[in-house]
């Protein structure tokens, strides 16, 4: 048997070159771990951006499908003009929807709105498809965003002039905002408005207690999850009848969804000569998918503009 | 704390020459308890080298919850297993190796036992079973007690008196056949 000592220097040795190996092997898997995670990066940012560019894509491809029939969009700061909105001529929905009470005031209020619903199952819409750029919208300030703040955020229910900022007036806070100013400039995530959709739909009124959401809303939620806010319309039934967004009622039921957390905002958009309103949601997927909607009143959740 | 542990620490601090120490103290007692696994003093030489590299590789923390021989015996075992798992087919030896291999425990049985008597119940053991050697080993040898012993062979104490007790039945056969009385049993 060997001696202690060169048992020791043998232990001692072959001790060093283990560790020396073991710090190789270290390097080695370090190295492979970079490349690997390098890969994993630009596979991501690659992703990422290609997941990025699709919404402000189709957005844009709608846009240059509607510029040419004169719709003027609200870009340009400052506007207050008609010609920042989107009026009802340029939309274009002559006869949209068939079976509809005149009388009922709140949904006559939303002629230029081509959701093309109505109280009678088998309502007819036609007419062109108008539809929004993704980011922004006329006479959308994104300082009126309003909802969880527990202030006094309802406006008084009072007709704006053309071009007027509807929340500016809500409390006396809001300044006037630049009338077409980018939404997405103050979000965290990117915000949708419209969804390519070729087909025109027809929906039944939802019942009290009913969310239903559009067709290209369903489409939109499906492609996009939750990556995307989304900006979409609030519509109020009762009884099978739309609600006018214009009366108090709707604006207590909004406040309802407003104290469940969602961010709802008031907007004023023109037909003609006309302002109209209407509430619009700033909602996540999963905000929507689980929206309560109480057992009062029924909800048609809806792209603005979508036919 | 024992010397081995006081040695080991200093190698942790850096000095080698702890280490140095740790081989002198345990070397011969820990080739000895090797060989009842593996029944073969060169290879018990090379697990019991192969028990200090892991020290000097690995740098185990070392806690006075036992002696630092029945750590080390822990380690030592361990490595022992790790062997065997790798080497389960048996190597057969030549005769003229084996001839070799009994004047080498001889030489390591002598300067560690180093009492003749011991010397003859080290050999009687070596015709038992692997775990009663082993527990044999550590009680008669080692001086571990139960607790020691259940820590090394990764047994429960109660385990263990039941092994020591067959172990030493076992024993005292084997030294009836051969007419050698020992006190200890």
């Amino acid at each position: 048997m060997k001696d202690y000592k060169e048992i020791a220097q043998d232990v001692l040795r072959r001790g060093a070159k283990e560790l020396e190996r073991n710090k190789k092997r270290q390097r080695a898997l370090l190295r492979r771990g970079c490349t690997v995670a390098a890969f994993g990066l630009a596979a991501a940012v690659g992703i990422g951006v290609w997941y990025g560019k699709k919404p402000r894509q189709s957005a844009a491809g709608q846009y240059a499908a509607v510029n040419p029939a004169g719709v003027t969009w609200g870009k340009d700061g400052g506007g207050k003009g008609a010609g920042d909105k989107t009026s009802q001529g340029n939309i274009g929905l002559d006869g949209m929807v068939t079976g509809m009470d005149g009388g009922q005031g709140g949904f006559t209020d939303m002629d230029g709105d081509p959701s093309g619903y109505g109280p009678v199952p088998g309502g007819n819409t036609s007419g062109d498809s108008p539809v929004f750029d993704g980011e922004t919208d006329g006479g959308f300030d994104p300082e009126n965003v309003i909802g969880n703040s527990g202030e006094d955020f309802w406006p008084e229910q009072e007709q704006n002039q053309p071009g007027e900022q509807d929340a500016a007036d809500m409390n006396g806070k809001f300044p006037d905002g630049a009338v077409g100013d980018e939404v997405t400039a103050t979000q965290p995530m990117e915000m949708i408005s419209s969804y390519p959709e070729d087909a025109i739909y027809c929906y039944e009124a939802p019942k009290n207690g009913e969310v239903f959401f559009s067709v290209p809303l369903s489409h939109a939620m499906e492609e996009y999850g939750d990556a995307v806010l989304y900006k979409v319309v609030v519509d109020l039934f009762r009884d099978g009848e739309q609600v006018s967004p214009e009366s108090g009622e709707a604006k207590l039921a909004l406040e309802r969804v407003i104290e469940l957390g969602y961010t709802v905002v008031r907007e004023s958009y023109e037909e003609g000569e006309e302002v109209r309103h209407h509430y619009m949601l700033h909602a996540t997927k999963e905000q929507l998918t689980e929206f309560d909607a109480g057992e009062e009143y029924g909800y048609m959740i809806r792209f603005f503009g979508e036919s | 704390m024992d010397n081995g542990a006081s040695s080991y620490r200093r190698f942790l601090d850096g000095d080698e020459g702890g280490i140095v120490e740790v081989i002198r103290d345990y070397k011969d007692g820990l080739v000895l308890y090797l060989n009842g696994f593996v029944r073969n003093i060169y290879t018990a030489e090379d697990l019991m080298e192969d028990t200090f590299v892991r020290l000097v590789v690995k740098k185990p923390k070392f806690s006075a919850k036992y002696s630092f021989k029945t750590w080390l015996y822990t380690i030592g075992r361990n490595v022992a297993i790790d062997y065997m798992r790798h080497n389960a087919r048996s190597v057969a030896v030549p005769d003229e190796d084996l001839q070799r291999i009994g004047s080498e425990e001889m030489g390591v049985e002598a300067s560690y036992l180093k009492e003749e008597q011991k010397i003859l119940l080290h050999r009687a053991m070596g015709k038992m079973r692997s775990e009663y050697r082993q527990v044999l080993y550590l009680s008669f040898f080692e001086d571990f007690d139960n607790g020691q012993i259940a820590a090394v062979m990764g047994k429960s104490k109660r385990q263990v008196e039941n092994l020591m007790y067959r172990a030493k039945m076992s024993l005292k056969s084997e030294l009836d056949k051969e007419g050698f009385v020992y006190e200890g049993l």
